[in-house]
């Protein structure tokens, strides 16, 4: 990765907020969806909460988020605590994904614990 | 196809992006879903080794991957940010410090192999085809046993004195040489790139995102070109072609893998190097104010645009000599509006384009939808982060010129 020496680091934003969990599954971020899938995509709007839902394939694990009965609209993946998160599921912690932006090429969610 | 090249972190505030990324994960996301038998060549620090594993597996990527000490982190406070800060500081890329300048290269042996220079070890490629991103900041990608080899770098990382659309062909034919290359395509800052294929010199069209999220579409074009280049053997510029529309798709969704080219959307096509002057309206009282239109006018000057701006009004306090807005907006293709508007000089200024008709591009970043609605028809094009304001300005600019 290229490019000229750069300045002292910063801490973003986005890490900052990441320091206020109460506990390791009290998970809060904004990302982009992976993988999305436009027949699904273009159908979900800004406002709508997705299932956030685990996946095994094989030895294969992997989160997306589902619109309901029409499916998969992407992946929750490539990201710092991807793993963690995984490992909250599997321990009964839910998640949903609440849709900020979306088009039929990418959506935009904050992924946030459900109420139990 | 291998990748070689670095897993880091990345983040950027505005918009907001919090990765495990680097290019090498991003290029082999990126073809992932078209390239079966993708393989990354990868460092990552412990701690981020199973989002690592987790993530390519769940693309059916295969991967080989070293285990480096310190977490490498890159920070952009927009995607604009040149350069981008790197923790930790060791990791800095300047030639004089190297985290480890003896070891051995990794060596890297495959059909068709795209390599990025990668912060903590160079590499050496071994390939029948291989694709090389090169930069004049990083000589830590070393040519092996290879057939044919195409070299990639962006505008800004060209060697010294070789200067696009001045100098070009020679000091292009002088890099290949050097590297037995038989091509090289330049990246412009704009979009689009220049291909040297032998004797020929061609421009690769730019194709126009809809945002601009320009953090690693360099690495999506640079992969997308492997795809079609070296394992699909399009010819240089159908594959550069297709490189150019899936970088400004990428920029456009943030979003991987790409997807097939008979489902990439029609994108409009622009001229990167059009002469362009951009009249950019924003108050400029405070050092808030001021920062932001800084950036904007550093920014639009990166993409080759002259810029006038309030400073060319005197507005910032600063006497200059006599103009008035209708003269500094002589000439403009396009007006960028920050915070805005919120003033009266970017209201009249505002205005005063519409009268003429020149596209105006409107930065506003609040989500609510009664800041939207002021714009609501005026024809005004709405961009909702900083990055995306400036290249959709560049961007109307050019377009305008061409009607």
């Amino acid at each position: 990765m290229a490019g000229p020496k750069p300045s002292k680091p910063m801490q973003s934003a986005a890490r900052r907020r990441q320091a206020l969990g109460d506990d390791n599954c009290d998970l809060r971020f904004r990302t982009d969806l992976m993988g999305v899938r436009a027949a699904v995509a273009e159908s979900i709007r800004p406002g709508e909460s997705l299932d956030v839902v685990l996946v095994r394939d094989g030895s294969m694990r992997s989160v997306v988020c589902q619109a309901g009965t029409r499916g998969t609209v992407g992946a929750l993946s490539a990201f710092q605590g991807l793993a963690q998160l995984i490992a909250c599921i599997e321990d009964g912690a839910q998640y949903s994904a609440l849709v900020e932006k979306s088009s039929a090429r990418s959506c935009t969610v904050f992924v946030a614990r459900s109420k139990q | 196809m291998i990748i070689v090249g670095g897993t880091y972190l990345e983040e950027c505030d505005w918009p907001e992006w919090n990765r495990l990324m680097g290019p090498g994960l991003r290029a082999a996301l990126a073809v992932s879903e078209l390239s079966k038998d993708t393989e990354l060549y990868t460092y990552c620090h412990a701690n981020n080794r199973a989002d690592l594993d987790l993530t390519t597996s769940s693309f059916g990527i295969t991967t080989t991957v070293r285990s480096w000490d310190d977490v490498i982190r890159f920070f952009y406070k927009h995607p604009l940010s040149s350069p981008p800060q790197i923790e930790p500081e060791a990791s800095q890329t300047d030639s004089e410090n190297q985290p480890n300048p003896e070891a051995s290269p990794w060596e890297v042996t495959g059909a068709v192999v795209l390599a990025f220079g990668m912060l903590e070890i160079g590499v050496k490629v071994n390939a029948e085809r291989a694709i090389i991103e090169w930069s004049r900041y990083d000589r830590r990608v070393i040519r092996g046993k290879i057939n044919t080899l195409a070299l990639i770098a962006a505008e800004t990382e060209l060697p010294e004195g070789f200067v696009l659309d001045v100098n070009d062909p020679d000091a292009a034919a002088e890099l290949m040489t050097a590297w037995n290359a038989e091509l090289m395509l330049v990246r412009r800052q704009a979009g689009g790139a220049v291909l040297f294929f032998g004797e020929e010199r061609t421009e690769v069209p730019a194709h126009a995102a809809s945002e601009w999220f320009k953090i690693g579409a360099g690495n999506v074009f640079a992969a997308m070109f492997a795809y079609y280049w070296g394992e699909q053997r399009c010819s240089p510029l159908q594959a550069a072609d297709l490189a150019s529309r899936s970088s400004a798709l990428y920029a456009s969704t943030r979003t991987l893998p790409i997807i097939h080219r008979d489902l990439l959307p029609p994108a409009e096509v622009f001229n990167p190097t059009a002469t362009c002057k951009i009249f950019v309206a924003s108050p400029c009282y405070s050092m808030a104010q001021q920062w932001l239109l800084n950036e904007a006018i550093a920014s639009l000057e990166r993409l080759g645009v002259e810029v006038v701006s309030p400073y060319d009004l005197g507005l910032d306090g600063v006497r200059v000599e006599s103009k008035d807005i209708g003269e500094v907006l002589e000439g403009c293709k396009a007006v960028l509006v920050l915070a805005e508007g919120a003033d009266v000089p970017s209201v009249l200024a505002v205005g005063l384009a519409h009268v003429r008709n020149l596209p105006i591009v409107v930065l506003s970043e609040e989500a609510k939808e009664h800041r939207l609605q002021l714009w609501s028809g005026t024809d005004c094009e709405v961009a909702r982060d900083f990055a995306s304001a400036v290249y959709r300005a560049m961007v109307a600019g050019r377009r305008n010129l061409q009607k």
